[in-house]
């Protein structure tokens, strides 16, 4: 009973979100008024709305441009970022989590090192890093560092190692080289490892907000998580559908990756 | 490229040799000592020992799976120390099988060849052969989680022996098989052992594996080989005490020379006698009193065990028909001329003394 109120609880945000979206500008602003400062008196919040409309919806839809350009925007850094992570991570882990070398505890640890700092610890030298390679403002400053973040590599640095090492060695007794037994052992059964990998690091990056903040100037550039936070009465009800709209690629990628998520926080042991 | 001939044609059978081998772990431990024995083309050679003895490593150091921190592996005159796994030409069973869980049983077995970039449709034709001759014909679109432990040992046995390989190597493949499946097994192996007349090297801790599938036995003991010899040489004359204990259930009796009777065995030796040349009845120099403490009957035989004057421990095998019961007394005699004779400080077995006429005792 307690439970099942607290769960009703954690959904109430997304609720109110839908509600909201289906007010219309009038009563959004209404009710937003106080919270925005615009208005006296204590923010109502109806369950329902008391004239629902799709409204913000159609104006969203039909006659916001800036939205389309932003999730295009947010589409073409993300997808790239995952891309990237999968293609620089993957072989990278592999070669962590399978090959003794000389160095190898040394990256590691400068691995997790750089997986626990915050971003707002290593955003000034990123910045500077970009600024000389001349990458501000372009989409790059966000995919370059995106593709080779760290977080993605310990994931699956933790699956490969889990495969028995019996496997590995029964390829290389059947013929296989080192890059055939990454392509043709490796990656089949750390698959579940790199999907949780994919989907962490899209949630990730389709939410990120202080990366575009930092290295992005010009606002043609920045991806949809930008384009939510400019919350005003007038446009309340457009930017609540919004919020929506951009919870639906991740409520899908997480929907077909749950299992691998699941699989993948298990195997890191934390989650941030 | 290379046509249909690839490697379908048997090759000839070829010589492993070890010679010196030594293989040291950080901290100092060394798991193979001084190793120099060599498997004859053709042969099945077992590697038995207690757990740790140094068996699997040596195993493989041969497949390249370790380093070799001293000594020559040679495969025929060609040596091998340094050459990576794949171009030995090995084919190795694990003992956990080691398949490839996310391929289909026909890709596991196929996985050797593809490797070697054969043909397709020689793939094919070979994959089926061998799934044919290993009862595996029905099972190829499964995957190996579908299958049972015999099952999947036979797919093993199919991935190893699908590309002809010119030496094969088992670790303990049958150590998770059920006692029924494994006596069938172990028959299964040696057969096609002998008609594919590759040379093998077998790993086991299972003394009655090692006897009843090796031409001929090395036993190891702490990295260091003991003995190598056929079955038969290992169980009639052990080279010490070590071998005499471990070869052979019941194992075999061990008398301080002290602890017998006058004369029938030299103090500062070892006198060893295996349970079944002890037998009940008799009289002469050799029989001794003694009270039975215990009989265990498997059907087919009865263990007695049996301390005489002194306390001396006797274990003697008989008939299933032995009539006797704990605590009754009755003579034994031993048959001193099978007994074996050991160097108390060494272990080491003493020479056969010349021309003792068993009757005589």
């Amino acid at each position: 009973m307690v439970l099942s109120a607290l769960a009703a609880l954690v959904w109430a945000p997304l609720w109110l979100l839908l509600s909201g979206s289906l007010m219309g500008a009038e009563e959004a602003a209404r009710s937003l008024g106080p919270v925005l400062g615009t208005a006296e008196g204590a923010a109502v919040w109806p369950l329902l709305p008391l004239y629902p409309t799709l409204g913000p919806w159609v104006e969203l839809l039909l006659d916001s441009p800036a939205f389309f350009a932003m999730f295009w925007n947010s589409c073409g850094q993300v997808f790239p970022v995952v891309a990237g992570q999968v293609l620089l991570g993957a072989p990278a882990a592999w070669a962590l989590a399978r090959f003794r070398f000389r160095g190898r505890r040394l990256v590691y640890t400068l691995y997790v090192l750089l997986m626990l700092l915050p971003f707002q610890v290593t955003m000034v030298s990123s910045y500077l890093v970009l600024d000389t390679l001349g990458l501000t403002n372009t989409v790059w400053a966000i995919i370059l560092p995106g593709a080779a973040s760290t977080f993605p590599v310990f994931l699956m640095v933790r699956f490969f190692a889990a495969i028995p090492a019996a496997l590995t060695e029964a390829a290389a007794l059947d013929g296989a080289g080192p890059l055939q037994t990454f392509l043709h052992v490796g990656l089949p059964l750390g698959a579940p490892g790199i999907l949780s990998a994919v989907v962490l690091g899209f949630l990730e990056y389709w939410n990120a907000l202080e990366q575009p903040l930092a290295f992005l100037k010009d606002k043609a550039l920045w991806p949809l998580s930008l384009y939510l936070p400019a919350v005003t009465a007038e446009n309340a009800g457009r930017t609540l559908a919004a919020s929506a709209a951009a919870l639906i690629p991740p409520l899908l990628i997480f929907l077909f990756g749950q299992k691998y998520l699941e699989a993948g926080i298990a195997a890191s042991g934390l989650k941030d | 490229m290379k046509g249909a001939e690839y490697e379908m044609e048997q090759q000839a059978a070829v010589r492993l040799s070890a010679e010196g081998v030594h293989k040291w772990y950080p901290g100092g431990v060394h798991a193979v000592r001084d190793m120099t024995l060599a498997a004859e083309p053709g042969e099945l050679m077992v590697f038995v020992g207690p757990s740790g003895c140094g068996k699997s490593t040596l195993l493989r150091m041969i497949a390249g799976l370790e380093r070799v921190d001293g000594g020559v592996i040679r495969m025929g005159e060609r040596v091998i120390n340094r050459a990576p796994p794949k171009d030995r030409d090995i084919a190795m069973v694990f003992q956990n099988y080691a398949l490839y869980p996310t391929m289909k049983v026909y890709d596991n077995i196929a996985f050797p060849l593809k490797m070697r970039r054969w043909k397709r449709p020689d793939i094919r034709e070979r994959v089926a052969q061998v799934a044919e001759r290993l009862d595996l014909t029905g099972l190829l679109d499964r995957r190996p989680g579908a299958l049972s432990g015999g099952q999947r040992q036979r797919v093993a046995l199919a991935r190893a022996m699908v590309r002809s390989p010119r030496l094969f190597l088992m670790d303990e493949p049958l150590s998770n098989l059920d006692a029924k499946l494994r006596v069938k097994m172990r028959r299964a192996i040696t057969a096609l052992q002998r008609d594919l007349g590759t040379t093998t090297v077998y790993v086991t801790h299972d003394q009655t594996e090692a006897m009843t599938m090796g031409d001929r036995v090395a036993v190891m003991k702490d990295g260091v080989l003991q003995q190598a010899d056929t079955p038969q040489r290992v169980y009639r004359r052990p080279a010490n005490l070590f071998v005499a204990q471990f070869i052979g259930s019941p194992p075999m009796n061990l008398w301080a020379g002290e602890a017998l009777p006058g004369g029938l065995c030299p103090p500062g030796q070892v006198l060893g006698l295996r349970p079944e040349h002890v037998v009940p009845g008799g009289d002469g120099p050799a029989v001794l009193q003694a009270r039975i403490e215990g009989i265990e009957c498997t059907g087919r035989e009865s263990v007695v065990y049996l301390s005489a004057e002194g306390g001396l421990p006797i274990t003697m095998t008989t008939d299933a028909a032995f009539p006797g019961r704990s605590g009754e007394h009755l003579p034994v005699s031993l048959q001193i001329g099978r007994a074996c004779r050991f160097d108390r400080e060494s272990g080491l077995l003493l020479p056969e003394p010349q021309a003792v006429d068993p009757s005589s005792v």
